[in-house]
């Protein structure tokens, strides 16, 4: 396979074809913030915090775009930092005030980046009042929390692209998308096995885990 | 407008343990999450070789069986007033089956009142005066030792040692013989090896899959997504099944033959690819014999013969036979629907001869895979869990092998091959078994015909048990020794990969709860045995040095990630793939079959065709999964599955009690109505002892492997009268948090 | 797009997609319950539930939203109790030159009736409103005088190299009449070059943009000279297959296009030896399951391949990996009828029609304020005033105020500048653009805060979801200038949709997202003292 070499920040980096901006930034040490992407998943680039200036018109999302031959690629100026924390304002505008991620796995990637961006108050509408979309608690082992859904499309591709268990997909369109089971079903009336897949690679607290910790023996009465 | 706050959890109070998933063949990588206590949180997939991070819903959910209220905390021993021995608790006595009663665990009300906490001391002495008096009044072979897949290697190979050179006797046995014994015999006799010739992730390399008999979405739920991401690559899946498995819609092709006729179609499949001139005469030439016996063998079988008798019209037949004739490369993948027969062997026979006609053995995307259930079936059998081998299938009856272990071991052993599962509980009834060593195994629920098994465990003399829970086995137990669960133990286990990794503890055993290996050590002590192991990797060696399979191996080398066996070299990731150039016998053999007849088959009384087997949520007889918060709340209740046909015609709504009779016994279960099974055929799982499979199975044995008809038994479908009962719990979905 | 036809089979059938029949369709299809579920919770034309036996549905946009919002609002209060009428309130019907615009039943498309004609129509005592006439066959630009004639100018064309058509359309300097101005000959030649298959030519007959409603004239009137320039297209690029990919709104479409496909079919045109001997190509009517969005060409494609009609990241474009990964050559329906024109009469004819340096001629759809809204044809560099002006001057005694050139994404320019010439390259100096080639006018009075948000909350509306930018950037964007123009905004939003167009601006995956805000910031920038945009401008201006 033929090989690219490019800029990134400065620096010359030299990877195979067809390997993405944020590929080639990760093989160089730069960290590219991502909250849609995951390595194992065919990046969809929706969220756009990965967005990186290559002098074109827009800002391209490095999860996606791929290298070119001299490209030259800023990961991180001003300009991208701007964009990035509104990006993230905006998901947390929509957000409840506390992630049952943070207090079940304890890694949620918004609130991490959030954190990270510095964030503050959100000059955007309060989107966890003015319009809440709902829990599902159908399923005994997994918490659904739409409200905390920022349509990142992990679920989905975990689901359908991983496990092939094929049962999660996005529903409707525009700012009232979500995700749905089957055919909008409850999560613990449709075909979903509970492998949970889907609440590993979420990053926030839209899918967790409902069925923890273990009850140790000497918390409970003896069963009768 | 909102402020965010940045006041984060953090993930610093929990330790993450990178182990293994503690159920199915596959050996998923995953590390348990636990705070301070040992307490786990949650189960992460690691990047394993065999799952990529991906679980199913038992590793992700199913951890939390081992921090049940009933785990056993002390030794017990049976009372006095609780002799002559028989089943305690209500689901484990003969007259159990009425309707609709409350299922679930054992009911330790029922149980514990005839058992009382005893001290190690006096347990372990009350363990080694039994055994050791059945010895002396009856001579070695009146003992046997069941030992268990769920447990790792080294506890493996000590329980055989312990049977063997402490005992004296080849009666050691495990639930391979439930499971795949059939398999292992074929495969031995045909290319000379017992496990898998390719890893299940090498099926992207395939053209065609062969899914036969097995389950995988509901069995090896993470193998399965592996199969599913190859079709959808392109690798057309061909399965063949009784019953539709969750997999069919990812299938080319799915074929539903009739029960018991797997021989017919695929000597019809040979057939058709003999006579179109599709099999690889090159390899046949150079790495087979027999072939012409084979070609004869067949010849009967057209597709048209074989269409009567399989129920798949002739065209689909050819359709399939095409498919995988033209194939480059093609891998079969079997479970228990071809090895839980008393034709079991035979099933296998032909799966295998279908491989070396078509020379898909030895190259990327070929193989043989029989998908091993248990977590550490394989690794059992390697260690020697089985009456006729030694570790590393060293026969038990070639006097140099014999030699060879009595100077390793420091031991006289028996020279004759032992008995096997079932012909154990056999033995029992007819007085020639008097004492049982039962370390994780749950024959009660897991042997056919419930009944004979019952009776079987009330003759003994002696029974000890060691497990985590009081199961119905143990109900029958003079003492009852308190086990390590996966998460408090170390040791290796083989996937069915042939991948020897290693799981690691998350804390420690309950109460005075011990390690099995400490166990079993102090039991050889007590028997007059210096045995002394400084840790698990001591074990593991001896093993190595035991059985040259494991050459190249250590719990060292083995490290986070594992290796595969065979091991070439200290630096070898292990092999994937076998036998590229030859086999362990030179060449394989083609061994030809003809279609045999089940002992149970339908008649005017008994006109359906009962089909048993396991559910996603669900492990075996329950011990472990319905102790599952997580498991039990989402799969409460057996369920047997009837056609809609079948239902209408006898008025069987979904979820209708149903009574189920066989010619050995009958229970009664809830309906599920599905085409999943045909027309006059039946499926009930086998983990529910309010529903038990097993009352109903049939207790012949496959004449080679031994294995029971699990597959195949005669029932009477019946609408089950009004309930005089209460009625069960309101179909609800049930939350656990 | 064999499942998106089979659900708007199921949708005709039994007036929804019932779950039942999504199950049974899985079943048949062995597709996955949840890619139905996508489908159909996507396109708005699919229902989960039938509705009432009648429904109305209203125009909310731009054109329709200045004539008549009140008029919509006051029959869906008068319709409220009536159980077998739904009254719902939708995008762009693309009948805004009969402003308000409504469809009955998804048949009758047209003026919205009144309470009085609507029930007596639902009585069988009358008939619906006729829609708007504009021009007939044949249209200026048509080079044929009766039907006979069809079809002459690509049988001399078919015999002569792909590379003189191309140059004969560079010549003629003909640009991307759909609004993305790129120049038609280089598309083609791209497109011929890629290398592989499958190679597809197809029609985007998808205009939605509110103000925009000129295809829909060339569709009915001159439906052969589509079908030309798309054989035209095929024998360039050595396609075999063709698709006209036309939103369902268009019916009286939809039965011209069938008609003309048909005799083109009876006459060889289309068929086994269109391209020449044994090199056959013919066209596929594929209706649009609904959504602005499908005009963007890759969310086009992703319908045609039975998905979510959502955006693809460009590159790779499709010129090269297009449909199911094949070079695919994507034109819109007037630039694919200007092909015929121009191969007929020839690049210097074409040259020789606009004002000035202009070349060719443009259909204009002329909507909003003007006395006779319509479709105009014009000779390129036409200025707006004279546009106006053929439209019969203002309505109403109104005075211009402002004019958005080229459907919603083009900001509003001031009446000072009417004398711009229509065409890309002036109207993007002054500041706006050519776009679709849709002049919506405002005049006096009109409440251009109220214009200029329902641009943004039309481009809100129809965001398919995909990005964060858009989905939920012009949801806030337009919550907040909706409340500030209801004097509801605790603070100046001005500043904070500047920043949050530029984000959306620089990070959208695609032109929707891009421009959704734009109306509104460029309005507040270039009106400075129009008093209704007084409540977004913030302190500065208070």
């Amino acid at each position: 396979m033929s090989e690219v070499t490019l800029t990134i920040d400065g620096q010359s980096v030299t990877v195979p074809a067809g390997t993405t901006i944020w590929e080639a930034a990760a093989a160089a040490g730069i960290d590219i913030p991502v909250l849609c992407h995951d390595p194992r998943l065919e990046p969809v680039g929706v969220c756009r915090v990965c967005a990186v200036d290559i002098g074109e018109r827009t800002l391209p999302a490095a999860c996606v775009r791929r290298v070119e031959p001299g490209m030259v690629v800023h990961t991180d100026t001003a300009e991208i930092t701007a964009h990035r924390r509104v990006l993230t304002e905006l998901l947390l505008a929509d957000q409840s005030a506390t992630s049952r991620r943070e207090t079940t796995t304890g890694d949620d990637a918004l609130y991490a980046l959030a954190r990270k961006l510095e964030v503050g108050t959100i000059p955007w509408p309060d989107g966890s009042e003015n319009t809440p979309r709902g829990h599902d608690t159908s399923s005994p082992v997994i918490a659904v929390d739409h409200q905390a859904c920022i349509l990142c499309d992990r679920c989905v591709r975990a689901c359908d692209d991983i496990q092939h268990n094929d049962v999660i997909t996005r529903t409707g369109k525009g700012h009232a998308t979500r995700i749905a089971f089957d055919l909008d079903q409850p999560m613990g009336q449709s075909s979903c096995v509970s492998c949970g897949e889907c609440v590993a690679v979420c990053p926030t607290g839209a899918l967790t885990h409902r069925a923890l910790p273990e009850r140790p023996a000497h918390l409970e009465e003896v069963a009768s | 407008m909102k402020a965010f706050t940045r006041a984060g959890a953090s993930k610093a109070a929990i330790t993450e343990v990178p182990t293994l998933c503690p159920y199915c063949g596959v050996g998923c990588a995953l590390s348990y999450g636990a705070d301070a206590n040992g307490v786990i949180q949650y189960a992460e997939g690691r990047d394993g070789a065999s799952n990529a991070r991906r679980l199913c819903v038992k590793g992700r959910y199913g951890f939390d069986y081992a921090a049940h209220p009933q785990r056993l905390t002390r030794p017990l021993i049976r009372r006095d007033p609780a002799y002559p021995k028989g089943p305690l608790s209500t689901f484990s006595r003969a007259d159990s089956s009425g309707p609709r009663k409350p299922g679930g665990i054992v009911d330790y009300a029922e149980v514990m009142p005839h058992f009382r906490e005893a001290s190690w001391e006096e347990a372990l002495d009350r363990v080694a005066d039994g055994l050791g008096r059945i010895r002396s009044r009856h001579g070695a072979d009146a003992l046997a030792g069941f030992g268990s897949a769920k447990g790792s290697n080294e506890e493996a190979y000590l329980f055989q040692k312990f049977i063997r050179s402490v005992l004296g006797t080849n009666n050691v046995d495990h639930c391979t013989r439930l499971c795949h014994a059939s398999s292992v015999y074929a495969l031995i006799e045909g290319i000379g090896s017992g496990a898998v010739t390719n890893v299940v992730r090498d099926i992207e390399n395939a053209e065609v899959a062969v899914i036969a008999g097995c389950n995988p979405t509901a069995n090896h739920p993470v193998a399965a997504s592996f199969m599913k991401q190859a079709a959808a690559a392109g690798t057309e899946l061909l399965a063949v099944n009784v019953r539709r498995p969750g997999i069919a819609p990812y299938c080319r092709q799915y074929c539903q033959i009739r029960p018991g006729s797997d021989v017919a179609f695929y000597n019809a499949v040979m057939r058709v690819i003999i006579h179109e001139g599709l099999h690889d005469r090159d390899f046949i030439k150079r790495r087979t014999e027999g072939f012409e016996a084979l070609a004869a063998a067949v010849e009967s079988y057209t597709p048209e013969t074989a269409s009567e008798m399989t129920g798949v019209p002739a065209e689909e037949i050819i359709a399939f036979a095409r498919r995988l004739g033209q194939a480059r490369s093609a891998m079969f993948f079997w479970g228990m629907g071809i090895s839980q027969h008393v034709f079991g062997t035979d099933n296998a026979r032909c799966l295998i001869a279908l491989a070396l006609l078509t020379g898909n053995i030895g190259r990327p995307g070929t193989g043989l895979h029989p998908l091993r259930g248990q977590n550490n079936v394989q690794g059992a059998s390697d260690a020697g869990l089985i009456p006729m081998y030694y570790p590393g299938y060293q026969s038990v009856a070639d006097p140099d092998v014999q030699a060879r272990f009595e100077a390793l071991w420091g031991a006289s052993l028996p020279a004759n091959p032992g008995l096997t599962t079932a012909e154990i509980t056999h033995a029992a009834l007819d007085g020639d078994i008097r004492g049982l060593y039962c370390m994780g195994e749950n024959p009660f629920l897991s042997d056919p015909d419930i009944n004979r098994v019952r009776e079987a465990l009330a003759s003994l003399d002696f029974l000890v048990v060691q497990d985590l829970f009081i199961t119905e086995t143990a109900e029958f137990a003079d003492v009852i020794l308190p086990a390590s669960a996966f998460m408090e133990k170390r040791g290796s286990f083989t996937n069915t990969d042939r991948r020897v990794q290693i799981g690691r503890p998350v804390r420690e055993p309950p109460g005075e709860a011990r390690q099995d290996w400490h166990i079993l050590r102090d039991l050889a002590q007590r028997l007059g045995h210096d045995w002394d192991y400084a840790d698990e990797a001591a074990i593991f060696d001896e093993l190595v040095q035991a059985a040259p399979l494991y050459a190249n191996l250590s719990h060292a080398r083995l490290g986070m990630a594992g290796r595969w066996y065979p091991c070439p070299g200290p630096e070898s990731e292990g092999e994937r793939v076998l036998f590229g150039d030859t086999f362990p016998i030179g060449r394989g053999r083609f061994v030809p079959a003809q279609l045999g007849e089940a002992p149970d088959l339908p008649d005017a009384d008994y006109p359906f065709v009962l089909n048993t087997g396991r559910q996603l949520e669900h492990w075996h007889t329950g011990v472990m999964t319905r102790r599952s918060r997580a498991l039990d709340a989402i799969a409460p209740e057996a369920r047997v599955e009837v056609h809609p046909d079948d239902a209408s015609r006898l008025g069987i709504h979904d979820g209708a009690w149903t009574r189920l009779a066989s010619r050995r016994g009958e229970v009664s279960v809830q309906a599920r109505i599905t085409r999943d099974v045909a027309v006059g055929t039946l499926f009930l799982p086998m983990h529910f002892r309010e529903a038990a499979a097993n009352l109903l199975t049939t207790p012949e044995l496959d004449p080679y492997g031994k294995i029971p008809e699990f597959k195949i038994c005669a029932v009477r479908l019946a609408p089950e009268l009004p309930p005089s009962a209460p009625s069960p719990p309101a179909e609800a979905s049930r939350a656990v948090d | 797009m064999r499942l998106l036809a089979e659900l708007a089979a199921i949708q005709s059938r039994d007036g929804a997609v019932s779950d039942a029949a999504l199950r049974e369709l899985a079943e048949q299809r062995r597709v996955p319950l949840y890619q139905l579920e996508g489908l159909r919770s996507f396109y708005p034309s699919f229902r989960a539930q039938p509705g009432a036996s009648h429904r109305i549905s209203i125009c909310r946009d731009g054109p329709c939203r200045l004539a008549g919002k009140a008029r919509g609002e006051a029959l869906a209060a008068a319709l409220a109790g009536h159980s077998d009428i739904d009254v719902e309130f939708v995008s762009c019907l693309g009948q805004c030159d009969c402003a308000p615009a409504a469809a009955i039943d998804e048949h009758h498309h047209g003026p919205l009736p009144s309470h009085d004609t609507l029930a007596a129509w639902i009585a069988g005592a009358g008939d619906l409103p006729e829609p708007a006439t504009g021009m007939t066959a044949p249209l200026p630009t048509d080079p044929y005088a009766g039907p006979d004639e069809h079809y002459a100018t690509s049988r001399h064309w078919l015999c002569e190299p792909a590379d003189a058509v191309i140059n004969t359309l560079e010549a003629a300097g003909l640009q991307g009449l759909g609004g993305a101005a790129f120049p038609t000959a280089r598309k083609w030649r791209f497109t011929r070059e890629a290398p592989g298959g499958p190679r597809t030519v197809i029609c985007n007959a998808d205009e939605s943009e509110p103000g925009t409603f000129k295809d829909r004239l060339i569709l009915e009137q001159a439906p052969h000279l589509i079908i030309e320039g798309m054989l035209m297209g095929a024998a360039v690029i050595e396609a075999d297959t063709g698709i006209i990919y036309l939103r369902h709104e268009y019916e009286r479409a939809r039965v011209a296009l069938a008609a003309a496909l048909a005799r083109a079919r009876e006459r060889g045109v289309l068929g086994p030896d269109a391209r020449g001997p044994g090199q056959g190509f013919d066209i596929e009517l594929f209706i649009s399951p609904g959504g602005y969005i499908l005009g963007e060409e890759t969310a086009l494609l992703e319908a045609l391949e039975d998905r979510r009609g959502e955006p693809r990241h460009k590159p790779p474009f499709p010129v090269t990996h297009g449909l199911h990964g094949g070079p695919t050559l994507i034109n819109n329906v007037e630039t694919l009828a200007a092909v015929a024109t121009i191969l007929a009469r020839g690049a210097d004819w074409w040259q020789a029609q606009g004002c000035g340096d202009y070349a060719g001629l443009k259909y204009v759809s002329v909507s909003g304020d003007v006395a006779r809204p319509q479709v105009l044809c014009l000779p390129w560099g036409t200025s707006v005033a004279e546009a106006i002006a053929h439209c019969g001057g203002m309505a109403d005694g109104r005075e211009l105020l402002a004019f958005s050139p080229g459907g919603a994404s083009t900001p509003f320019l001031p009446a000072s500048a009417a004398a711009t010439p229509m065409a890309f390259d002036a109207l993007r100096e002054a500041g706006s653009g050519l776009g679709t080639g849709a002049l919506f006018i405002v005049g006096s009075g009109r409440d251009l805060a109220d214009v200029v948000i329902a641009q943004a909350r039309f481009f809100r509306n129809e965001s398919c979801g995909k990005c964060v930018p858009c989905r939920v950037g012009s949801t806030k964007g337009v919550e907040m200038a909706s409340a500030a123009g209801r004097g509801e905004a605790a603070t100046a939003v001005a500043d904070e949709l500047r920043t949050l167009h530029q984000t959306l601006q620089r990070t959208s995956i695609c032109g929707l997202g891009q421009v959704a805000l734009l109306p509104i910031v460029d309005a507040l920038e270039r009106f400075p003292d129009e008093p209704s945009l007084q409540a977004l401008q913030g302190a500065g201006h208070e």
